[in-house]
């Protein structure tokens, strides 16, 4: 395991740690807060078992190191001894400690530690690191000069790396710091700078230092190769053949996964150190069976599973063992398969992470032939289309591969490129007749009123005022500045939340927003000139009601509403424009006498045409069909979007009814359409839908009522007939809000 | 967490990730359905050779061909075929020279093999359905429009693909004045049908688009100029440039996502998002029961640890172990932190191009193209800006929120103008590509030892064997298939069609330049001794990646069999792993110290 570390905080407590600034207000242990939890974010957040930590306080009461005899390394405590970090750590050296009014010796403080980090590492490797943070303001007994410079010759050969931070430090330069320092500072200041560059260390400032620290930080991956194998160019026996390393350069990195966590086992009694709060999945496969007793559930062990695969409406059997032996074949590594000029590489082709490769470090022949072919393909201004073979038998990918020719070592960047299978040819409108419009006929989607000439120069305009590199010392929103903001945010939130359960989330600081807002000085500029493109282009936002989220159906109806707007409106360029030819136009003017069936994309229209051909026996068929319909729109219903036209159906049904004096007939209908949508288990398909009989009642659609001889139910039927037991609204629409947050919860699991 | 993914970690274990995108992509395209109708002109002219194709028999085998991408990347879309111009009849109201041959439903392979005997049997065909001249269009579309109505599944988008050759196939009629076929025309409309025409001519029998179709296509896309324009530059297309047409339609052109575009804090515009490039992966896969055969529901259910008591969704919180503890956050809580404001995108600056360098790559780009339905001007400012930054050489950069839910990232715009080829098909359309960026957190430090370099004579030399492998006219993504795909593809067709063997694949990843000239092996077989490269390469695999016998292995051949071991103290030079694997070859079960399995080897061979 490479890459173990051992790091070590010391906190000065002596008490003028404790002396409030005049103008900050803040103490030096303020400070030293501030600094060591950044610190230990960083590794809480990596959560690394290797990645070890110790805490140890200059100037307590006690004196509870190894080293303390009764008369040296006196008042300072190994507060904790080197474990991996934890919130407990930073939760005590955020809350629990104080002034203990004592005083311990720093340099003694950075013998414990180094002391402490030699018996633990032995002779592991392991990458060691001291942070001292103090004032400088109490006294170090540092007159043994002999003795200063073996304890800072056994950090050097200890490999320890020792990082000193001051609050208020004066530096070395003659500011108004220095001069109204204390002699004793001043000297502890000297001190430090020659210990630290006998040490091989460094001292810092607590600005400095918070600078450092506030860097967005990212999660430290190791590099580590994702293949080792040949690169072939050429058919053997005509084939040169190296070996190569290929790691990774970009990986997106995800969103840490939540873990699901029972809310039912906090609130359960008992005791909260025994509780796990772990959320089990339990998973059960079954098969519906005919069985005597009807159609039945039965489970099915895993174990008598095999994969399907769908084949239209087929579903192809496939086992996993022939599918593996009917894959293709495929040996490790990297095959060359040609090179092609670099100017002809489209860069909105590259498909995936970046990957670098390299020769096998330490193989001279291989070095040597990699080198050769890097520095050939940057000669001759090609690149390579190179396949991909991670492991044996694993899905090749084919890649373009560009030199890179670095100081002292040669390499290629690789990046997947598509197959014929991962590329669409979608063809697009083109916009030739809006950058260079005819004279005769103008598009109606060229909507500026200004020449094609003067439009370009408004854009060029634009550009310019919003050049990102203008200042080239400070290029803006380059890949390297810009961090990840919603997983930066997310680890601001787990510290929050990690110290103060109870709080909260912390507000997204402006640091953090702007990263991926514009520049407002960048906007300045360009304000005025998209005023005016705006006006020039005469851009109007559509008004689209409710366009937020919508099911497909209603986009269908809206636009066939805004079709039928748009054909009553005189002004528009549709074609026919007189109420005669839109009637004309639609469908059951023409075939209406030919209808005999109710089809599910006009069902009313269907309906209407069906019952106007007044005849009895198709009459009996509308009506049986538009009752099944309406279930069957329900069955196809995925949310709530054919709710509208469900709800045109049952309406027509019921205006039909009462027209043709079959009251009972739709009475009966609504009986058992209110079984379905209100007592569960009757139709579960229909049953999801419950929330529609709130939209019946609030649309009053009620049954037909007898009425002047005519079929119906009595009056006091009919006033009952909407109403249902308020215990089952409340538990439907308890559990509809359960349901309606079922997609977010796939997107958690999706992250699991 | 999806089952059907947890096959593909076998094969690419995190090697390029795609997770949150192809959720959504299924889910599209549960949403996405589409209904197509082969509509096939069958009449005599349909059968007469022409260049050498049959029209007919074009018409057939594209649908077939079609039909066997189509029902292994989309299954949850209809399909239906009619024929017209027949001899027979058969559809709901008897029309005459009508004949449904599939009803707009899934698809099933039956119908590939029925169609398959169709195109190789002539006598079947004029046999069972015949062709004849006449038939009523206007009935031909009645039936069209009535096959759409019958499928009473949801669909999203209704499509006729149109066989003909005919470019007048209502010869007694002045278009316009014939009322009832425009009004039919109009209804399709109304209806949301699209046509898309496959015209079947050639340069001996030319096709006249104005007699009927200019009419018919200006009235069916009266409000639509996109499409109306799309058709009437296919039109001009003859029929071996139609293949390509066909390739084309084999992919739903399917939106990812519809924002706005801020241009700045007062202008903006509407764009919608598709994905031109991305990795077409395997089918996913269901469970079915070995036995019945019938496809196994898989039901999940939750339940709390520690009291054992079933959970429902509303009692779930989440958390994340910081520091040993458990952090909790609500559902609310975690959608907040990933929510950075709404869907959109929104411009930050430009810069020249040439600053969007290669590694700059995560994943695979996004296509946008303006949207007029959102913002009125959208065509017209995304055209003149596009087409300024492709002149000044810029691109732009942006801040992407694609969807609800998802948090932002930069991207870089690069510009595309539109390219057409000699006979005026678009070859790349115009639009700007969107390139995620990478951020600071995605970007991987790797440090390499300096390198040994060959001799400048040795790069040269190098060169010449490149330049002569060298491909002037760059990659062509449709020349190279992915043949991992291709062979899953053909072994589940295999499979399905019940075809007696499975055929090879033309796996095009290979390096295929077989006539390399004698100089150029020459100086391969001379960089090769130079270099002395031996064709031995060290490969330091990670365990389980194989089968081969470890070093360590070989090593204990060398030792010998442990069988013939003669002594205690020899039972020593063997490692622990291999003492244990030779008791559990004879059946005992090890234990856990060297010198205890020493102690149980030794008792077994009675030493």
């Amino acid at each position: 395991m490479a890459n173990k570390e051992v790091t070590i905080y010391i906190i000065d407590i002596n008490s003028s740690m404790w002396v409030k600034d005049e103008t900050t207000k803040l103490t030096g242990y303020d400070y030293a807060k501030k600094i060591v939890s950044e610190l230990l974010h960083i590794k809480l957040i990596n959560g690394r078992k290797t990645d070890k930590v110790g805490l140890i306080l200059i100037g307590t009461k006690e004196s509870d190191n190894s080293l303390a005899d009764g008369e040296s390394y006196l008042n300072i405590s190994v507060k904790y001894p080197i474990l991996q970090a934890s919130l407990d750590m930073l939760n005590t050296v955020m809350n629990e400690i104080h002034d203990e009014h004592s005083y311990g010796d720093l340099l003694d403080s950075i013998v414990i530690a180094s002391d402490m980090i030699n018996s633990f590492c032995r002779n592991l490797k392991y990458k060691k690191t001291i942070y001292l943070i103090t004032d400088g303001n109490s006294k170090i007994l540092n007159d043994d000069e002999e003795q200063n410079a073996s304890i800072a010759g056994f950090i050097v050969e200890k490999d320890i790396h020792l990082n000193i931070i001051v609050t208020n430090y004066g530096g070395d330069e003659e500011s108004i710091k220095v001069e109204n320092m204390t002699p004793l500072k001043k000297s502890n200041e000297q001190f430090f700078r020659e210990f630290t560059q006998k040490a091989n260390g460094e001292v810092w400032s607590v600005n400095e230092a918070l600078e450092i620290l506030n860097e967005y930080r990212t999660k430290d991956v190791r590099a580590t190769t994702l293949l080792r194998g040949p690169l072939v160019i050429g058919t053997p026996p005509n084939s040169l053949e190296m070996t190569c390393w290929v790691y990774t350069k970009t990986k997106e990195l995800t969103l840490p996964s939540a873990k699901k966590y029972s809310a039912v086992s906090e609130a359960a009694a008992g005791n909260e150190e025994e509780k796990t709060f772990a959320v089990d999945m339990e998973r059960v496969y079954s098969i519906k069976m005919n069985t005597k007793e009807g159609e039945k559930e039965i489970e099915i062990s895993p174990d008598n599973l095999v994969k399907g695969y769908r084949y239209g409406k087929s579903i192809v059997p496939f086992s996993s063992i022939d599918e593996e032996q009917l894959a293709l074949q495929n040996e490790k590594g990297l095959t060359v398969l040609y090179f092609f000029p670099k100017e002809k590489l489209r860069r909105e082709w590259l498909m995936s992470n970046v990957l670098k490769i390299v020769s096998e470090p330490m193989n001279k022949s291989s070095e040597e032939c990699f080198s050769a072919l890097v520095q050939s393909m940057a000669i001759n201004n090609l690149v390579a289309v190179i396949k991909l073979v991670r492991i044996k038998n694993a899905q090749p990918r084919i890649g373009v591969a560009i030199p890179i020719i670095k100081a002292n070592y040669d390499c290629m960047y690789w990046c997947q490129i598509p197959y014929s299978d991962d590329y669409r040819s979608y063809t697009f409108p083109s916009f030739r007749n809006i950058l260079n419009p005819a004279s005769e006929k103008k598009s109606k989607l060229d909507t500026k009123n200004v020449s094609s000439e003067e439009a370009s120069k408004k854009f060029e305009e634009l550009i310019n005022s919003m050049d990102l590199t203008a200042d080239e010392d400070n290029e803006l929103f380059v890949p390297k500045t810009i961090y990840n903001v919603a997983y930066q945010y997310l680890y601001q939130c787990i510290r929050h939340k990690a110290i103060n359960p109870n709080d909260p989330l912390p507000e997204k600081d402006d640091r953090l927003l702007s990263m991926t807002t514009p520049n407002p000085e960048i906007m300045e500029k360009s304000r005025g000139i998209s005023q005016e493109i705006k006006e020039m282009f005469n851009v109007k936002k559509v008004d689209l009601k409710n366009n937020d989220k919508k099911g497909f159906g209603e986009v269908v109806d809206n636009e066939i509403k805004n079709l039928i707007n748009d054909i009553k409106n005189p002004e528009s360029n549709v074609k026919f424009k007189t109420e005669e030819e839109i009637k004309n136009m639609r469908m059951e003017n023409i075939i209406e006498t030919n209808v005999k069936t109710i089809g599910s994309m006009n069902p009313v229209e269907d309906f209407k045409a069906m019952v106007k051909q007044q005849d009895a026996a198709l009459l009996d068929k509308a009506f049986n069909q538009m009752k099944a319909m309406i279930f069957n729109l329900f069955y196809n219903a995925l949310s709530n979007q054919s709710y509208e036209k469900i709800l045109n159906c049952i309406t027509v049904l019921r205006e039909t009814c009462v027209k043709e004096d079959e009251g009972n007939l739709f009475n009966e209908f609504m009986q058992d359409l209110k079984k379905k949508l209100t007592i569960p288990d009757v139709d579960e398909k229909i049953y999801i839908h419950r929330n529609f009989w709130k939209i019946m009642i609030d649309q009053k659609i009620n049954l037909i009522k007898s009425e002047g001889g005519k079929e119906g139910v009595t009056d006091e039927e009919y006033d009952q007939f909407l109403e249902i037991p308020t215990e089952t609204v409340e538990n439907s629409i308890k559990e509809t809000s359960v349901e309606n947050t079922g997609d977010i919860d796939d997107l958690f699991d999706m992250l699991e | 967490m999806n089952i059907n993914n947890t096959n593909e970690s076998l094969f690419d274990i995190d090697f390029i990730e795609e997770n949150e995108e192809n959720e959504n992509e299924k889910t599209n395209d549960f949403n996405n359905r589409e209904a197509l109708l082969f509509a096939i002109d069958c009449s005599p002219s349909m059968f007469q050779k022409e260049e050498d194709i049959y029209p007919f028999k074009f018409s057939l085998k594209a649908t077939i061909n079609f039909l066997e991408k189509y029902i292994i990347q989309n299954h949850s879309d209809f399909i239906g075929i009619l024929f017209f111009a027949t001899e027979k009849n058969k559809n709901t109201h008897d029309y005459k020279n009508i004949y449904i041959f599939k009803n707009i439903d899934v698809p099933d392979s039956q119908t590939i093999l029925d169609l398959e005997e169709i195109e190789k049997n002539n006598e079947l065909f004029s046999s069972t359905i015949g062709s004849n001249e006449k038939v009523n269009f206007s009935e031909v579309l009645l039936t069209i429009s009535q096959m759409f109505s019958e499928n009473i599944k949801t669909v999203d988008s209704k499509k006729v693909l149109l066989f003909t050759n005919q470019d007048n196939p209502i010869p007694d009629s002045l278009s316009k004045e014939n009322k009832t076929i425009f009004n039919i025309i109009n209804d399709f409309s109304f209806l949301k049908i699209l046509v898309e025409p496959f015209f079947l001519y050639n340069a001996e029998k030319p096709f006249d688009f104005d007699v009927f179709y200019k009419d018919f296509f200006e009235t069916l896309y009266a409000d639509n100029e996109e499409y109306l324009t799309m058709v009437s530059q296919d039109i001009s297309k003859r029929l071996d440039q139609l293949v390509t047409k066909i390739h084309q339609k084999e992919v739903k052109k399917r939106s990812l996502f519809r924002i706005p575009f801020h241009i700045s804090e007062d202008l903006t515009i509407g764009v919608e998002g598709f994905n031109i490039v991305s990795e077409q992966k395997k089918n996913g896969y269901i469970w079915i029961d070995d036995k019945s055969g019938k496809v196994a529901d898989l039901s999940t259910t939750w339940v709390c640890h520690d009291t054992t008591q079933p959970l429902f969704p509303s009692d779930f919180k989440y958390s994340y172990s910081y520091g040993g503890k458990l952090v909790v956050f609500t559902k609310d809580e975690l959608l907040k932190i990933r929510k950075f404001g709404k869907p959109g995108l929104t411009l930050l600056g430009f810069k020249p191009k040439f600053k969007l360098k290669f590694q700059y790559n995560i994943k695979h780009p996004y296509f946008i193209f303006p949207d007029e339905n959102q913002y009125v001007g959208s065509y017209s400012v995304f055209a003149h800006l596009l087409d300024t930054m492709y002149k000044m050489e810029k691109i732009a950069i942006c801040s992407l929120v694609p969807r609800v839910n998802s948090s932002p990232r930069l991207v870089a715009l690069l510009p595309q103008i539109e390219e057409r080829d000699e006979s005026d098909t678009q070859v790349f359309p115009p639009g700007f590509h969107v390139i995620p960026l990478p951020f600071a957190d995605d970007i991987r430090e790797v440090k390499n030892n300096a390198c040994d370099r060959a001799s400048e004579e040795l790069d040269m030399e190098f060169g010449k064997i490149i330049k002569s492998i060298n491909k002037a006219e760059g990659y062509n993504p449709r020349t190279i298939n992915n043949p991992y795909l291709q062979k899953f593809y053909l072994n589940l067709q295999t499979i399905a069609l019940n075809r007696d063997e499975i055929e090879d694949i033309k796996d095009n990843t290979v390096f295929n330049y077989d006539d390399l000239s004698s100089d150029v092996i020459e100086l391969i077989h001379s960089i090769g001794s130079q270099l002395s490269i031996k064709n031995e390469t060290k490969d330091i695999k990670r365990k389980n990646t194989d089968s081969e016998p470890s070093p360590r292995k070989k090593t204990c051949n060398n030792k010998g069999d442990i069988s013939n071991v003669k002594s205690a103290d020899s039972l020593k030079s063997y490692t622990v792993a291999e003492l244990k694997d030779f008791l559990t070859s004879v059946n005992i079960k090890p234990t856990k110290k060297k010198a205890d399995l020493i102690g149980q080897i030794v008792e077994y061979l009675k030493l």
